[in-house]
């Protein structure tokens, strides 16, 4: 599995995992993100059963295991967190933040030692190591209780399943060509996006954001520029379509 | 009656992921099993019961059978009981073959994060693994001594079962010295005998489940 520092400074480092040559091809691709501080970590979304030993032995090139204090999880989907059980059992000590709404259902995945954070659906703020991320929700795009994690220092909105693009194995982390790209991005949009409503609540939400990098747990990651074109065509995508 | 040191060896080797998904599966039969057997069972009370009645209004004509209708309904009652409990006892089993399968896969992923020379920070869950590693032995030596019990009280209830069968004959040549009464008593006879053959067959198909993990 690759590893990528998306942003750095003296208190704390993004990194980006993901693009795992030794994943089987039946599984659908994921990027994982944590956020380094001095004496803890953030990980968010760590992915599914199928991944996990790839993705711990990948984070622990970064960080000690104890030292992984939160887990989040933005929705209930497996590829986003049905490895739960085994991460309860590598660090017993995180809290897992996700949506209270799916509270008792991750808890399927197996978990008897962390704590669960439950996320009400106006989301909240984690202080962690001096940092204070933003949990901003994102709800129905696509899960029913969904949220972003927002990190006002590094300028970095982990959109979850919001950008997420179906890509060929080994494609680069980020945008480079966005017409090109939104070929992607249409038919997931369209067709796992059940609300045009929730989807312009967010953009308005998040327009009002500073974001330099918009992460996506599939796909590409916008840049720059490519934030704003992003939450532009977005805005004119009707969603809740399907091919019938 | 069922091998127990072949079982015993069989669950020490239950350290494969392979093994515990047979055991799980297989226990999940036997409580199948005894479910149906104590179905049986239940009716074999009730024909006991309906027999009793019988016998009362047949007054001192039928008095071996009354006995005989009485001790069986307590011998289905008895079993009932033993069969609901084996029954617990193999989902007990069951539950924990399918924590251990959870723990050996877990086992497998941190033993692969370990090997990985890259991850600088890998020790760091070796604490997790020896503690995977107890943990799945621990459950291994729960899953014997519970086994160990289900199959002691498999073996009660098969033997009980045998009196049942042989009572229920007994019932047929007690129907046939009251003449006036025969016929009744040889359908309540012969469907005791039935009933406790099946209820034997289905505690057969379980010991012999047993002998397959």
């Amino acid at each position: 599995m690759e590893s990528h520092v998306l942003s750095k400074n003296n208190d704390s480092t993004w990194y980006l995992f993901g693009r795992d040559p030794n994943k089987t091809e039946s599984i659908i691709d994921t990027n994982q993100y944590m956020i380094r501080t001095r004496n803890s970590a953030f990980l968010m979304d760590p992915g599914g059963i199928e991944l996990f030993s790839t993705m711990f032995a990948t984070v622990l090139r970064h960080v000690p295991a104890d030292q992984i204090t939160h887990l989040f999880a933005s929705h209930q989907d497996p590829d986003v967190i049905s490895s739960l059980g085994l991460w309860d059992q590598a660090i017993p000590q995180a809290t897992l933040y996700a949506p209270w709404l799916w509270e008792s259902f991750l808890k399927h995945f197996g978990m008897e030692q962390m704590k669960y954070a439950a996320i009400p659906d106006s989301g909240m703020s984690v202080p962690i190591d001096g940092l204070s991320l933003e949990l901003i929700p994102a709800h129905y795009l696509h899960s029913s209780g969904n949220f972003n994690v927002y990190d006002p220092v590094h300028k970095v909105l982990m959109s979850g399943d919001i950008g997420a693009a179906l890509e060929e194995p080994g494609a680069p982390f980020f945008v480079e060509d966005f017409e090109q790209h939104t070929d992607k991005m249409r038919g997931f949009h369209q067709r796992w996006m059940p609300s045009n409503t929730a989807k312009n609540k967010w953009i308005e939400r998040v327009r009002a954001l500073d974001i330099e990098y918009l992460c996506p747990q599939h796909g590409r990651i916008f840049k720059g520029p490519d934030v704003k074109n992003f939450l532009d065509w977005f805005e004119q995508l009707q969603v809740g379509i399907t091919q019938e | 009656m069922v091998n127990t040191i072949g079982i015993l060896g069989t669950m020490k080797s239950l350290s494969t992921r392979r093994s515990k998904s047979q055991a799980f599966v297989a226990l999940a039969k036997i409580s199948r099993e005894l479910y149906l057997a104590t179905n049986k069972a239940q009716e074999v009370s009730l024909i006991a019961k309906n027999a009793r009645a019988l016998a009362v209004r047949a007054g001192d004509k039928v008095l071996g059978f009354k006995a005989i209708t009485n001790f069986i309904d307590d011998l289905a009652t008895s079993t009932i009981q033993l069969a609901v409990g084996i029954n617990h006892q193999s989902l007990e089993i069951a539950h924990l073959a399918v924590e251990s399968q959870r723990r050996s896969y877990g086992l497998q992923q941190f033993e692969k994060v370990l090997s990985n020379t890259e991850s600088t920070y890998r020790e760091t869950c070796l604490n997790t693994k020896l503690r995977l590693q107890q943990e799945i032995e621990e459950s291994a030596k729960g899953q014997r001594k519970k086994l160990n019990h289900l199959i002691s009280n498999l073996n009660d209830i098969q033997q009980e079962i045998r009196s049942a069968g042989i009572i229920a004959l007994n019932a047929k040549v007690e129907s046939a010295k009251s003449p006036e009464y025969q016929a009744s008593l040889d359908v309540i006879a012969d469907d005791i005998l039935t009933s406790t053959n099946q209820i034997k067959e289905r505690i057969d198909r379980a010991q012999s489940i047993i002998k397959s993990i």
